[in-house]
């Protein structure tokens, strides 16, 4: 397995067995087999994917904290020769960013919207996310989300499904091989419906994090299958324009 | 420098005959502001705004005591008529008054029924035009051809009210030639 | 060039386009809502886009993607607005990312009232959100400035790579005044930078630094930037500064009233003067430095904002010698004329 050319080779920051780099490369090398690189512009995020502009081999931006649909909605329509797509954890989508997600769907931007879901906030030390499952421990929940106060996790797929305009909404996981093939052949979908000016296209990862769970990689693995794949279930939500 | 207040509800043309006065003014090689202020209400509420034209650079937009006050309602003439400067000019559309109704005061009186006559025009809406007619016939602010110039701008993409409106104001020129 | 009667809310819109403005995105607000309804009628024939954001905030971020691509890009609020805007502003800053921002600003704090003001000069002027950064802010007094000065912040956007802010007030905003609008111009490409699609390497458009000094670096290149403005840039009008014993600062509205106000005083014998600021930042320090305490008994300060705002910088500029007195109205109250001509005379003695 070679690297794909639209990531630079080196040593990315992100924690051991985390899988932002398992959605970065899938990513890649959808642009690669595209051949798209030089179109390219990812809108990057506040987080821990704020990290990544050092390892995309293609343009990138990186904005402010919930706001890369409203800027992939002004790069696109002032460049729409360029393959744009959003990353975004879910504190930075599903909470301070849910006005720009929201109305950037509801607009059918032609782009692509990457949300990485982990139901935690990483960079800023595991704090309680909008994702975060009921009775899940956070450092802003340290007994256990509850829901009768801090409401229950959200399901942007089933959210965002509700409106006319997106063409294809659908949600995988990274927990395995087959289901990281998957989530590839989703996204790769996704981007193809770009260029053909579909409109916009929202595919959500699940994905974990050892650190702030407190767990190893392969145990955070289990508790995603224990835990978020039964909370968020996989799937297409939205499909040709079609609710599923 | 002549200062101007015109004052009535939203829906009498205020707003557009302030715009077309000050348009008139320009093209007649002067200096013009126009401002206008309106009461919180989308519909129905006052409409008044402010017209300076002079041959020099304009200071304020705003108008507080004005030279020449327009008053197209009864509303307006009470809110305004105080402000009119000693020896100043008010029109007003006198189909809004009673024939009896008389304004007193160290100020011309310039009665224009803008409303009957537009009537008998066949478009109501021209009243504007009518009162802006009396306004460059007794205030020689612009000649006739200014004015026209001036309605022409403002309504540049409805043409088809052009003739009408230039109709309307010679009939306001004429209404007030004594 | 072309004369029109216009009010200046769609001067500033029609310019904007002229100068190549080709993407606006905007947010309903009073008073400058004629700026994002012209644009969504006029953008598109010019060949632009206009997007109406969900809020001030994606709205200025719409633009700071168009910026990124090179597109000459305008976001305008009031206020209220303009201080959702500040954190774009703060990351296009830092990304350095050209844009205007026009502030139609209205009465405060809070909601205030929707009638016009000057309470905005310091959230303006001291560096419009985080981090520490400066925005260029002109302070048209006319329609025709506001034209003028629209057009000139596109080319200082550029020229700096960093926002710049037209700062004018509701009055300006809906007055109609004759304007000559200049010749539309073809915007450029600023392929040097930008992300427009070229052939070249992988560029990052970020404001974002592992290392701290490389943050201090940019500060320092910011610092040099706009340590130059204070050398190069400064607008302002000086009228009847000649002999003057009694001047009058104000900026914007207020500026044009002034200076009738001076006619005005000048006519009754009052050796007045007029010095007003066009850029607010960079500030005219140096002229009002230069100010000689042997000629000029008093200064006067006029504003639209109570306290003063303006009155404090221009205090700091001036010599300790002269005395600064201040005239404010505040809450959508417009000064008159004739409040400054006997504020003047009441200042004399």
């Amino acid at each position: 397995m070679s690297r794909p050319t639209s990531i630079k080779d080196c040593a990315s920051g992100y924690c051991p067995g985390c899988l932002h780099g398992v959605a970065h490369r899938i990513i890649a090398e959808i642009v690669d087999e595209l051949g798209i690189s030089q179109d390219m512009v990812g809108v990057m995020p506040v987080g821990c994917a704020s990290l990544s502009f050092s390892y995309w081999n293609f343009d990138s931006i990186h904005g402010a904290h919930g706001r890369a649909p409203a800027v992939a909605t002004g790069v696109k329509r002032c460049a729409p020769d360029r393959v744009v797509f959003t990353y975004q954890g879910d504190g930075d989508l599903a909470a301070i960013g849910l006005a720009e997600i929201m109305h950037a769907a509801n607009r059918g931007e032609n782009f692509t919207a990457v949300f990485i879901n982990n139901s935690i906030y990483g960079m800023t030390g595991g704090q309680m996310a909008p994702t975060t499952l009921e009775g899940m421990k956070t450092s802003t929940s340290p007994k256990g989300r509850d829901e009768t106060t801090e409401g229950y996790p959200m399901n942007m797929c089933g959210i965002l499904a509700q409106l006319d305009a997106p063409y294809y909404i659908a949600r995988f996981a990274l927990n395995s091989p087959q289901n990281v093939l998957k989530a590839k052949a989703g996204l790769k979908k996704a981007f193809m419906a770009q260029l053909e000016g579909k409109g916009f296209c929202f595919i959500e990862l699940l994905t974990n994090c050892p650190t702030n769970w407190g767990l190893t990689s392969l145990k955070s693995l289990e508790w995603m299958e224990q835990n978020t794949m039964p909370a968020f279930p996989l799937g297409a939500f939205k499909d040709g324009g079609v609710r599923v | 420098m002549v200062r101007m207040l015109i004052g009535g509800f939203g829906g009498q043309g205020v707003i557009m005959l302030g715009q077309m006065l000050g348009a008139a003014a320009i093209s007649s090689g002067k200096n013009a502001t126009f401002y206008p202020t309106y009461g919180p209400e989308q519909r129905g509420g006052t409409a008044n705004c402010a017209v300076v034209i002079s041959d020099k650079e304009i200071g304020s937009p705003i108008v507080t005591r004005p030279d020449v006050l327009i008053c197209f309602n009864q509303t307006a003439l009470e809110k305004f008529l105080p402000t009119l400067k000693p020896g100043g000019m008010l029109f007003v559309n006198s189909s809004q008054f009673s024939k009896e109704h008389t304004f007193r005061g160290d100020f011309y009186v310039i009665r224009v029924a803008a409303d009957t006559l537009a009537q008998e025009l066949g478009n109501a809406k021209v009243a504007n035009a009518i009162m802006m007619g009396a306004v460059i016939q007794k205030t020689e602010i612009c000649t006739p051809e200014h004015a026209e110039a001036g309605i022409v701008e403002e309504l540049m993409s409805k043409s088809q009210l052009h003739e009408v409106n230039i109709k309307a104001l010679k009939c306001g020129m004429l209404a007030v030639r004594s | 060039m072309e004369k029109r009667f216009m009010k200046g809310n769609e001067a500033i819109a029609e310019s904007a386009i002229r100068a190549g403005c080709r993407f606006f995105a905007g947010y309903p607000i009073t008073p400058q809502n004629e700026i994002p309804e012209y644009m969504s009628r006029k953008m598109t024939e010019a060949g632009g886009v206009f997007v109406q954001g969900e809020s001030e905030i994606a709205s200025a971020y719409m633009v700071f993607g168009g910026a990124s691509m090179g597109t000459r890009c305008m976001t305008s609020s009031s206020g209220l607005g303009i201080c959702l805007k500040t954190e774009a502003l703060s990351y296009m800053a830092g990304a350095r990312l050209p844009a205007v921002v026009v502030n139609v600003s209205r009465g405060g704090p809070g909601l205030g009232t929707i009638q016009p003001s000057q309470q905005d000069y310091n959230l303006i002027t001291n560096g419009p959100g985080c981090g520490g950064f400066s925005c260029m802010v002109y302070a048209p007094s006319t329609v025709q400035e506001s034209v003028d000065l629209t057009c000139k912040a596109f080319d200082m956007a550029e020229r700096d790579r960093n926002p710049v802010i037209v700062l004018t007030d509701g009055c300006l905003g809906a007055m109609m005044e004759s304007v000559e609008l200049p010749m539309p111009q073809t915007p450029g490409e600023n392929l040097e930078w930008s992300l427009a699609k070229s052939d070249r390497q992988a560029r990052i458009i970020k404001s974002f630094h592992l290392d701290p000094m490389d943050q201090e670096q940019f500060n320092e290149n910011m610092a040099d930037l706009y340590k130059s403005w204070d050398d190069n840039d400064v607008a302002v009008e000086l009228y009847q500064m000649q002999d003057a014993e009694y001047v009058i600062t104000a900026y914007g509205i207020c500026g044009r009233i002034a200076k009738a106000a001076v006619e005005e005083l000048r006519l009754g014998g009052v050796k007045a003067g007029l010095l007003r600021p066009i850029t607010l930042v960079p500030f005219p320090r140096k002229q009002l430095a230069e100010l000689n305490p042997q000629k000029v008994k008093k200064v006067l300060s006029v504003e639209m904002s109570i306290p003063g705002q303006m009155f404090i910088d221009v205090r700091e500029a001036l010599s300790a010698e002269i005395p600064l007195e201040f005239l404010g109205r505040s809450g959508g109250v417009v000064v008159e004329e004739e409040e400054i001509v006997s504020a003047v005379y009441k200042m004399k003695g």
